[in-house]
């Protein structure tokens, strides 16, 4: 009577289906960056490089997707007599394991470009998201878009795999935002879905603020006198994902599945 | 394998209205049960609770003596199969077999295709581009091929026309008698499906107002037919459920055992008795309830 544990299967299983998404996203963005790249040729226009590109478009990608988790694949499992709980498991494994693919091959394609550009002898003018700059007085409007584009970045170039883990991470913490607003809207009503999409949007611009702490990269004003050693940040950064978490399971665990 | 079901003193409500309440059954034996009641009687709620779709407002559920909710044990091994929406399903027959099959430890890969090509599905269409009856017959393939110990079919056969429901019904009938489980069906096909059934239970208002062997129900009445004299005086002091006359010839379905002095009598009349239908007990134990 005793079957294997499901969640390593529905972990692998939602790795595949959101990673084939995954493909067909970073298609997209590889076609888009050869366009740019042709373009920047001819008009000798700056271009940025692809790892940075991606990394701003891969946080909606995985908000979007984190999103519709609870609608989309939890009914499917429960249905075929997976517990909420081997959901729950299988999708942290999955969106940590996505994370990281899509982190790396970002990463592996940046090289792969950099490379034929210095084979090829091209001229080109590459930007940095670290050339954008943090409006310091920010207001409250702004701030989840100004999350999406000016999230802590480190250069691929200055360290290749502190750069990679900063990106993985990154979007790995837009997904659980998105699948905690998901499980909000399934579970509650509207008014109390909207207050959790607002506490979600406050956690990404935490986040933001804790991961750019423990980089040393520029934080707001309200932040700047703080000073710690660089695993503080880090540590309320894993605490604050584990509270979202937390807030998700509680919000899945008995959910209703309708049809 | 068998897992008992035993149902205790259930309730649901949504938004103060009762959708089941008081309910009590145990399904001990792997039989195929008929599940009847009308719209909104509460069957695809009960259903729901059997297969951990949802949890009771109060009472208990139990299969295999232990509560299902939550519970990978059991979970695994109850299938409930409904009119699922496919229309934004890419993936083709198979490709969702297999999906499914990893999560079943009885599925059945060889049975699957013996059903895929019993109901002539095609498997290089996306589930989407498939007509509302051949997507239920997906659902179908599934149901059967999972061999779950206990499934659950809730009106899974909408769409599907009469020779397909025909071959549902007989490989329902071959794959029980060669692989027994508890079998819930649910249908408004009575006339049509009686004969599968073994044990009905009839819910009426969230509450199961009969659950009895079906050969047992059929005798709770009977079918009085004669000249029309004969038969109104033999049944003037019984519950009558419906009547019939086609000149003088009369048939009146009649609710209530038959004593064996009734029967002669009515042999002494030249009345003939037959057996009462399963649809006109359903309509008698749940009419006028709007």
């Amino acid at each position: 009577m005793q079957q294997p544990r499901n969640f390593p299967k529905v972990a692998s299983d939602l790795f595949m289906v959101q990673g084939i998404w995954a493909c067909g996203y970073l298609g997209i963005m590889l076609f888009v960056q050869i366009v740019k790249i042709i373009l920047s040729l001819l008009s000798e226009n700056e271009v940025a490089t692809f790892f940075d590109t991606t990394f701003v478009a891969s946080n909606i990608f995985m908000l979007v997707i984190g999103i519709i988790s609870v609608s989309g694949f939890l009914p499917h499992y429960v249905s075929h007599g997976v517990t909420r709980r081997d959901y729950f498991k299988g999708t942290i494994l999955s969106a940590i394991g996505l994370a990281l693919a899509i982190s790396i091959v970002s990463a592996a394609l940046t090289g792969i470009f950099h490379v034929l550009t210095k084979l090829l002898k091209l001229q080109m003018d590459m930007t940095s998201l670290e050339n954008v700059q943090m409006d310091k007085d920010g207001n409250v409007v702004g701030m989840f878009v100004k999350s999406v584009i000016l999230t802590p970045h480190v250069d691929l170039s200055s360290n290749w795999l502190l750069a990679t883990l900063v990106f993985s991470l990154n979007i790995f913490i837009y997904y659980v935002i998105g699948w905690l607003i998901g499980a909000a809207f399934s579970r509650l009503s509207v008014s109390k879905g909207i207050l959790l999409m607002i506490a979600g949007i406050l956690a990404i611009h935490a986040a933001d603020i804790l991961l750019s702490l423990s980089l040393g990269l520029e934080v707001p004003n309200f932040v700047a006198h703080f000073e710690m050693p660089f695993f503080i940040p880090i540590i309320i950064l894993f605490l604050l994902i584990v509270v979202c978490l937390w807030v998700i399971r509680l919000l899945t665990k008995r959910i209703i599945v309708k049809f | 394998m068998r897992l008992p079901v035993e149902v205790k003193n259930l309730a649901v409500q949504y938004q103060g209205q009762f959708a089941l309440k008081n309910v009590e059954f145990t399904l001990s034996e792997n039989k195929i049960y008929g599940v009847l009641g009308r719209n909104g009687a509460g069957k695809t709620t009960l259903f729901s609770l059997l297969a951990s779709f949802r949890e009771a407002t109060s009472g208990s559920v139990n299969i295999g003596g232990e509560n299902p909710f939550e519970n990978e044990k059991i979970m695994q091994h109850v299938h409930f199969v409904y009119n699922k929406d496919y229309k934004d399903e890419n993936d083709h027959v198979k490709s969702i077999l297999e999906s499914v099959s990893r999560y079943r430890p009885h599925f059945d890969v060889e049975y699957a295709n013996h059903l895929i090509e019993r109901f002539k599905l095609p498997t290089d269409k996306a589930l989407k581009k498939l007509s509302k009856g051949m997507q239920a017959a997906v659902n179908i393939t599934i149901g059967l091929a999972c061999r779950a110990p206990i499934t659950i079919f809730d009106e899974a056969y909408n769409g599907m026309d009469a020779p397909t429901r025909e071959i549902f019904y007989q490989e329902l009938l071959e794959d029980q008698a060669q692989h027994p489980r508890i079998i819930l069906v649910s249908t408004h096909f009575i006339a049509e499906m009686e004969y599968l059934f073994e044990e009905v239970l009839i819910l009426n208002q969230g509450e199961v107002v009969m659950h009895e062997e079906y050969e047992t129900l059929l005798a709770k009445g009977a079918a009085i037919t004669g000249s029309a004299e004969e038969v109104d005086s033999f049944v003037q002091s019984m519950k009558q459920l419906n009547t019939k006359q086609l000149g003088n010839t009369k048939s009146v379905v009649v609710y209530g055992e038959l004593s064996q002095e009734e029967r002669k009598t009515a042999q002494a009349k030249g009345l003939e008795v037959g057996a009462l239908s399963l649809q006109d007990i359903f309509i008698h134990l749940t009419e006028g309830e709007d």
